[in-house]
């Protein structure tokens, strides 16, 4: 059975390896390159030091310049690392949709359910091989990825904003076992490749779009206020992950939606006991929330795997 | 042959017109209230009475449009994953068509009935056609629209991806993913194969499109010296290329969008007298040739596909 199955799905094996070779032979040249800026540029030197409150009296300690001179040359490359997020998808669509659905469709696995096998280890076997290789898959590129997106997170919106923590650490591991689980369980369903492949689509859009809706609240947020008229503001590349900010007046009217202020004293623009509101995830919980929406979708995958492997037991004649 | 096909596609088509109201829901909605601050917050009304000056004075109002840009950052963010949905249709209007039907045999039922085969790649190919580019034309209106205040106000709608997923081009690559799975699946005849080899020739003639653009036509420079009280102005939607800060006998110094002195500064001036900035861009208003150039290179390769095609269906199924 072992043999079975690597010889049924090598060569998507041989694919995905393939792609995979395609993938580091981008990332690691710009990766390193970008590295060398982020440590040339003295961007990740002036990040270490860097205190939770910006004095801009103070001479660059917002790390203005060294951020000014890594964005010059890397600040394009954060929108094609979103496509990255497909990435789970594709391992989904073609290793777990056709798992079952293509041997019953073409009535393959009745040849093996009376050679003695049975259908429990038929399943057992083939969820388990094939898992495993998606599984080891999805580690080599949430490695490859989070190591190639840091640099540019961290200068651009940090690595917890939306997106940009969805290829990064273990989430797109998560991601990539609940897609295969889920096309493995379609296949169950509707028996057919190209229907299973659709549910799988659209059952990956649904619920990662769900699960970024939810995420904010995985936790509750904190609130940081502070004056709109100071010297002194939040330094913004902590990589909190602002989920909103907005600008009081003293009677606490918003004055400023969707924004913040920061304006010198003396400010006759600005009533001084103006104030902004941010609403935020620290920066400290990116793990914890990595955790949690990998566990989520890992969870989610073992459901569906049981379910699967019911159904083959009893509903697949 | 015509009911044949809408029978065999129909729910392909319910599929598509569900999805299509999906992202509808998604997309009109968050929209509207888009457009809505982008006209009562007075930003747009600014930027319509904006200079179009290819420079302008260092102090002069950006009419908020980078707090904007800031706020409605996401939405640019989130218009990149609509890059994908061209492949998608590929992928499963495009690859199944012919593979499909040769995988299960179901062709040779049809072509045993009198139907020529060149009847049946000319009805199933054109229906299937008409339908993707009514799709496709739907998706590309309802996009553009979208992203329309935050093209204005932010970055450049020529800028890579926010190009890719406005106007025309969304419409080229989505005859092109089709045409490229319906070839596919004349040459492997099974669909997994087909639907992995659309994605492959897909990605790679986008990349390959994509690093070329550039270049559709030659690019301008736009020079001005280190000490001035002006600034390019941003917002008139040029594709910036490359910039950087030369010295007077033309080597670039270092990769800076803009090293300037005032003219009026008492503190003596960092730079060597003579040396300029230089940009290298494509005018905003080249857009929509660009736009034109790229749909067209993508519909001329989906025609050579589905020439292909045609002959493989004539020629080489048995």
């Amino acid at each position: 059975m072992t043999w079975l199955t690597w010889r049924q799905h090598r060569k998507q094996f041989l694919f995905a390896i393939i792609g995979l070779a395609v993938l580091a032979a981008v990332l690691v040249p710009t990766g390193r390159s970008q590295y060398r800026a982020f440590d040339g540029s003295g961007l990740a030197a002036c990040l270490r030091t860097m205190g939770e409150t910006i004095d801009y009296r103070l001479a660059d300690t917002d790390c203005h310049e060294p951020l000014e001179r890594f964005s010059a040359e890397y600040s394009g490359d954060f929108a094609p690392a979103v496509l990255l997020i497909f990435l789970p998808l594709l391992v989904g669509l073609f290793f777990g949709a056709p798992m079952v659905a293509r041997e019953v469709e073409r009535g393959t696995h009745r040849l093996v359910w009376t050679q003695g096998t049975t259908r429990l280890r038929w399943a057992v076997t083939k969820f388990g091989l094939v898992g495993a290789g998606a599984l080891l898959l999805a580690a080599a590129y949430a490695a490859l990825a989070s190591w190639w997106l840091y640099p540019i997170a961290v200068a651009h919106a940090g690595r917890f904003d939306y997106l940009a923590f969805d290829v990064q650490g273990i989430a797109p591991v998560g991601y990539t076992v609940f897609t295969v689980a889920l096309g493995t369980f379609a296949g169950t369903v509707w028996q057919k490749v190209l229907p299973a492949m659709a549910l799988t689509l659209v059952g990956f859009v649904g619920a990662r779009v769900a699960v970024e809706l939810a995420r904010p609240n995985f936790l509750p947020p904190v609130e940081r206020r502070f004056p709109v008229v100071a010297y002194t503001f939040p330094n913004p590349m902590l990589s909190d992950w602002i989920l909103d900010r907005n600008v009081y007046d003293a009677s606490g009217q918003v004055i400023v939606p969707g924004g913040d202020v920061f304006c010198d004293p003396p400010c006759p623009e600005y009533d001084p006991a103006a104030y902004n509101v941010h609403l935020y995830q620290p920066a400290g919980r990116f793990w914890l929330f990595q955790f949690i929406e990998a566990g989520l979708f890992v969870a989610l995958a073992a459901s569906l795997l049981a379910l699967a492997v019911y159904r083959v037991r009893r509903r697949i004649a | 042959m015509l009911w044949l096909t809408w029978r065999q596609h129909r729910t392909h088509v319910l599929f598509a017109v569900l999805a299509l109201a999906a992202l509808a829901a998604v997309l009109v909605p968050t929209g509207r209230q888009m457009h809505r601050v982008f006209v009562d917050s007075g930003l747009s009304g600014c930027l319509d009475a904006m200079s179009r000056a290819e420079f302008v004075p260092e102090d002069a109002t950006d009419c908020g449009a980078g707090r904007f840009a800031d706020r409605y950052g996401l939405f640019g963010t989130v218009a990149i994953v609509f890059a994908v949905l061209p492949l998608l249709v590929g992928m499963f209007f495009g690859a199944p068509l012919v593979a499909r039907e040769v995988e299960h045999g179901t062709h040779r039922l049809v072509w045993t009935q009198g139907t020529t085969r060149l009847r049946w790649a000319a009805v199933k190919l054109s229906l299937v056609g008409t339908v993707t580019l009514a799709l496709a034309v739907a998706y590309a209106e309802l996009v553009s629209w979208w992203l329309t205040p935050l093209a204005r106000a932010g970055a450049s709608r020529f800028s890579s991806l926010t190009f890719d997923v406005v106007g025309v081009v969304p419409i080229g690559y989505t005859v092109f993913a089709v045409a490229a799975g319906i070839a596919a699946g004349t040459v492997w005849r099974r669909m997994v194969p087909a639907m992995a080899a659309t994605l492959v020739a897909f990605l790679a003639t986008r990349v390959a499109v994509a690093v070329a653009r550039p270049h559709f036509l030659p690019v301008r420079e736009r020079r001005f010296p280190v000490v001035t009280d002006t600034r390019p102005n941003a917002l008139l939607g040029d594709w910036l290329l490359d910039y950087g800060l030369y010295a007077p006998d033309g080597h670039k110094l270092r990769r800076v969008y803009r090293a300037s002195c005032a003219p009026a500064a008492t503190e003596p001036c960092p730079y060597l007298p003579g040396s300029y900035n230089l940009h290298t861009y494509q005018p905003a208003d080249r857009f929509w040739l660009f736009q034109h150039i790229e749909a067209g290179i993508f519909a001329a390769l989906a025609v050579v596909l589905l020439a292909l095609a045609v002959h493989r269906i004539r020629r080489r199924i048995a």
